[in-house]
């Protein structure tokens, strides 16, 4: 009964098909219809199956905060910001900062989240983002610190969605490693106790430095403030498994429908920091996992020159 | 490629590179659950029980199938992201099994507990999960594997890490496999892709950073592993069916 | 099918009373033969019949008829089946049951023999009620009715009193299996009761005195894992106890 089942919705859709309006055939039959432009080896919005969206990258979008930067994946918008303070290095690592990420979607980003409780897909995404940037090399924790085992500066990473269009992990570690590239950290005067104090551009010209209470002055030490150097940047593809077909960067729709998700982040062309799938509909051959990799490989360079570009042109303002 | 004879690595507890850990299932363990199973790791614990299909409220009553949800009670009792992850990976992966057209407008729950975790938790906890969902008879396409597999600092690929060794190696996969069925028909179950059936990844979650080639050597290790791993559970279900024809 | 056409059985699966697991390929369509039927836990997947549950697969040759038996506490309905349902609900023209399936039971007021608008059995909700299942689809509630299919009770019907306890399906099968169960015949010898017993794990008991229900109902859960020799030890000590 299954088998005739099946076979009879089939041809009912294609009776169905050719009487119908586009977008109604769309929301009625979504698996279909993606699949019609999938046998001719095109999407839905004209690209060949194994490319992504166009990316924009702009660092230094909110100036209140010590780095930033906008990513635009397709219609998917993340926006970044990084703020440094001051802290105490932990006992068991004593010359390395901390890093705290926290990835959130806010009502503005899709219909389907409410507000109150985070989506899953938030808390996921969070859990992901935070672990690849653990397993990668890219920002080295001993760059935030100052002091060993006295001060130190903890980042607080913060990405927002500002609109869920699929491939959202893609999007929130790009706008990560592009706000960590925008990052300065600012000169801190570290006096003769120890206290670290954050210094502005203007009052670095005031000197010497008058302590209130004993009216003598004090030397204080000078840490010039300096963006940091990065390791190679990881970069991830979210890939849809189809039976016969694979999609590169999804838009919220093909995720919808196809289900199966598969997401690579490399750092260099033979370097895997992650490699995700999380159940679905299809199951992943070895030659379907070497066809992503691949693809990230070519998306790796893509994603890398844009970055090249987008500081250039950050430092050129 | 290091090329390092086995016996030179010799794991903390003394196991070699390809061996699991002794593995121990139990089912039916709880009286309310409508099904319920318990794996076992050596030091590795989870329970999982099974409920359903029962009826759901409005929102997440869906008229053509019945709707997941998995709950992941850490040890401690505190959620954190890294449990709504594993919640979200799980339920994926089991949505590849179960047959959720054939209840619809229900709801299954699947509720996994942490009793100890001492390393490859998120592919006892699938294990526990599956054998929990056929303990209740819930309808499946199949039973799946789930392994977990680590890789050393020097490379070496090792299956079945301790919490210690996941916690020194420089990183680790939890890989999830179909397990073969018994087939009566020639030619089934088909190949996909060239490979056979229980070769193809149903999910695969990667902790740490890793080579391309250590990875193909993750899962060709992992399939191996699997293999074993699928004969204990169907002479498990065998031996608790067994039970259940006593009396007769 | 016409009952003197003999049905052409074609080779019967290898697989008949061994133990088989979700996802196993019993049968091959192309090769069985006219009319397979399926019963509970297979499906039709393309051209082969596959396992959905666990449990051990049995054939039967008069119709050509696979399924397999395990033993779950949840109850799928299936059609023919003599289930006990607890009233829920009452609406205007059905009542609502508890049969442990997925969804309720709907059981229609008239589904009782001889009764009309005006003398339909009145049943509150908690009555126990024996019925036997008419429509099960997996898209609509089951319905079960108290009549059999020429109209008669024949034993369907309300059950005054007595105690309803749950147990798994595969237990409920065993105690309805002939001959009769061997704790079913020991606790007889002692005691003097009635029973009835659903394929939906749920057993209905009922006997002059509560001691006499208490035991006969443990006596009957405590038999599950046990082989004949020893439930006729577990009954000698119920029976010992309640002296």
């Amino acid at each position: 009964m299954a088998v005739e089942e099946a076979s009879g919705s089939a041809s009912v859709v294609k009776d169905v098909a050719s009487s119908m309006e586009v977008e109604a055939f769309r929301r009625l039959f979504p698996l279909q219809y993606i699949e019609r432009y999938l046998d001719s080896a095109v999407r839905p919005d004209g690209r060949p199956l194994g490319r992504a969206r166009p990316t924009d990258v702009v660092l230094g979008q909110v100036p209140t905060t010590d780095g930033s930067a906008l990513v635009r994946l397709g219609n998917t918008t993340m926006l970044a910001g990084v703020k440094l303070e001051l802290c105490v290095p932990s006992a068991e690592t004593p010359d390395q900062g901390r890093i705290a990420i926290d990835f959130q979607m806010p009502p503005i980003c899709s219909p389907h989240v409410r507000p109150g409780r985070p989506a899953e897909d938030a808390c996921a995404i969070n859990e992901q983002l935070s672990i690849v940037l653990a397993s990668s090399q890219l920002l080295d924790l001993r760059q935030l610190s100052i002091t060993s085992g006295k001060s130190a500066w903890v980042a607080y990473l913060d990405i927002y969605c500002l609109n869920a269009d699929g491939s959202l992990l893609d999007a929130a570690l790009l706008a990560s490693a592009a706000a960590l590239m925008d990052l300065q950290i600012p000169t801190v005067s570290i006096n003769n106790d120890g206290k670290v104090q954050i210094v502005s551009s203007r009052e670095k010209q005031d000197q010497p430095m008058v302590d209130a209470e004993e009216g003598q002055e004090t030397k204080s030490k000078f840490v010039e403030g300096r963006s940091l150097k990065l390791g190679p940047v990881p970069v991830a593809l979210t890939c849809m498994l189809h039976k016969k077909h694979l999609l590169a960067d999804p838009t919220a729709e093909e995720e919808a429908v196809l289900q199966t998700v598969l997401v690579v982040v490399l750092d260099s062309p033979d370097k895997l920091i992650s490699l995700y799938k999380p159940g679905g509909q299809v199951v992943a051959t070895t030659s379907t996992v070497m066809d992503c990799i691949a693809l990230t490989r070519l998306r790796l360079k893509e994603v890398h020159s844009i970055l090249e570009e987008a500081t250039q042109t950050h430092e050129e303002d | 490629m290091i090329n390092l004879e086995m016996s030179e690595q010799a794991r903390v507890d003394g196991r070699t590179a390809n061996q699991l850990r002794p593995t121990l299932c139990s089912r039916s363990l709880l009286e309310r659950a409508h099904g319920s199973a318990r794996w076992q790791q050596d030091n590795t614990i989870i329970m999982a029980a099974v409920y359903g299909p029962k009826p759901v409220s409005g929102k997440k009553e869906d008229p053509e199938r019945a709707t997941l949800e998995v709950l992941w009670k850490t040890k401690s009792g505190i959620a954190g992201n890294a449990d709504k992850e594993a919640e979200v990976t799980i339920r994926r992966t089991l949505e590849y099994i179960v047959l959720s057209s054939m209840h619809p407008n229900t709801g299954i729950s699947i509720i996994l507990q942490v009793v100890n975790d001492d390393g490859a938790i998120l592919a006892c906890a699938i294990n526990a999960a599956c054998a929990a969902l056929v303990d209740a008879g819930i309808p499946l396409t199949g039973l799946i594997v789930a392994v977990s597999v680590g890789v050393t600092t020097h490379g070496v690929v090792v299956v079945d890490p301790t919490k210690v060794e996941e916690k020194n190696f420089r990183a680790h996969v939890c890989l999830v496999f179909p397990n073969r069925p018994k087939c009566t028909v020639a030619g089934l179950p088909a190949p996909v892709g060239g490979e056979p059936a229980e070769h193809g990844i149903i999910t695969c979650v990667t902790r740490g950073a890793m080579s391309v080639d250590e990875y193909m050597n993750c899962l060709e290790r992992g399939r191996a592993a699997s293999v074993k791993i699928a004969k204990f559970t169907r002479t498990s279900l065998e031996h608790c069916q067994r039970s259940y024809e006593i009396m007769s | 099918m016409e009952a003197n056409d003999t049905v052409q059985t074609g080779p019967v699966s290898p697989l008949v009373l061994q133990i088989v697991a979700p996802g196993d390929i019993v049968l091959d369509l192309a090769k069985a033969g006219k009319v397979v039927r399926l019963g509970g836990g297979l499906r039709q997947d393309g051209d082969s019949v596959v396992v959905t549950r666990a449990g051990r697969l049995r054939h039967m040759q008069a119709n050509n008829k696979y399924w397999v038996e395990g033993s779950q506490k949840r109850y799928v309905p299936n059609v023919e089946d003599g289930v006990i349902g607890v009233v829920v609900d009452r609406r205007f023209e059905s009542y609502s049951l508890d049969i442990g399936a997925p969804t309720y039971a709907i059981l229609p007021i008239l589904a009782f023999e001889g009764a009309t608008r005006r003398n339909a059995p009145n049943l509150q909700p908690g009555a126990a009620v024996y019925a036997r299942v008419v429509k099960a689809h997996r898209d609509v509630q089951p319905e079960l009715s108290c009549m059999d299919v020429s109209n008669k009770s024949s034993g369907f019907g309300s059950l005054k009193n007595g105690y309803v306890f749950e147990c798994s399906t595969g237990l409920a099968r065993s105690l309805l299996s002939k001959p009769m169960c061997p704790v079913l015949e020991a606790l007889g010898k002692r005691f003097s009761y009635e029973i009835a017993v659903g394929l939906n794990g749920r057993v209905w008991v009922n006997a002059q005195e509560p001691s006499t229900i208490v035991a006969v109902s443990n006596g009957i859960l405590a038999s599950e894992f046990l082989t004949p020799a020893q439930q006729h030890i577990m009954v000698a000590k119920v029976i010992e106890r309640m002296q």
